[in-house]
């Protein structure tokens, strides 16, 4: 862990963070992989679950890039990649109506 | 009821801050859970853990030193209360394993400052509920 590593306690107090953030989020939309819903209610504070999105958003997007770079990793990490494009267009699409002034 | 925050001293703080940290280290055990997805409720229960000591390092503060002073634990008391059992059960784990391999002093004289900060705060959190 980079608390045992570096000593850097702002960084290990960002990632602390962020992953409590992430664990709150798997709270509603289920820990497994297998979740048989067809929706989910999404009950954390609008501005957190909005700047979580947009961590997640982004974390995926870094991905992609990174893996755009290889065509051989792509083509290895085909499934991954297509779970991290998911993931991007899903946080975009529901960070897209928290932000949308008709949203009720 | 809004409920008075419970204060702990520099070294109580000292103490429990050494256990969360210890218990960190397992962080990535939720990660394999989650990958294996053969136990998923144990990774849920894992992550819950991680997110209470996370709650509680937002009191303790995140950097070793800490502040020179008092610290104010501001968790709901039921949570408190969870959560110091959970620390100083495993910390008496902890213990009688360096009891039993005759481990150096210095570690056990942690551990039981461990314990005896859990006490400290489980004698006002229990007491408040019990009130209640």
């Amino acid at each position: 862990m980079a608390l045992e590593r570096t000593k850097n306690f702002a960084a290990v107090e960002r990632m602390g963070k962020e992953f409590a953030e992430d664990f709150r989020l798997l709270e509603d939309i289920g820990w497994s992989e297998y979740e048989a819903r067809e929706t989910y209610v999404l009950t954390m504070p609008e501005p957190e679950l909005r700047k979580l999105l947009w961590r997640l958003r982004d974390e995926a997007a870094q991905v992609l890039i990174e893996h755009g770079d290889e065509a051989e990793s792509r083509r290895r990490d085909a499934e991954t990649n297509r779970r991290f494009q998911i993931g991007h267009q899903t946080c975009e699409k529901v960070s897209g109506n928290l932000d949308s002034p008709r949203r009720e | 009821m809004a409920q008075s925050a419970i204060k702990i001293t520099r070294d109580q703080r000292e103490a429990i801050y050494q256990a969360v940290r210890t218990h960190l280290v397992g962080l990535s055990d939720v990660f394999t859970l989650l990958e294996r997805q053969d136990d998923v409720p144990g990774a849920e229960r894992l992550a819950r853990d991680f997110a209470d000591d996370f709650r509680l390092l937002e009191d303790l503060g995140w950097h070793e030193d800490g502040s020179s002073g008092q610290v104010e634990l501001t968790m709901p008391h039921p949570k408190l209360s969870a959560l110091m059992k959970r620390i100083r059960e495993e910390t008496e784990g902890g213990f009688h394993d360096a009891i039993r391999e005759r481990d150096s002093v210095a570690p056990v004289e942690g551990l039981v400052a461990t314990m005896r900060a859990c006490d400290a705060v489980l004698v006002y959190t229990d007491a408040k509920q019990v009130a209640a």
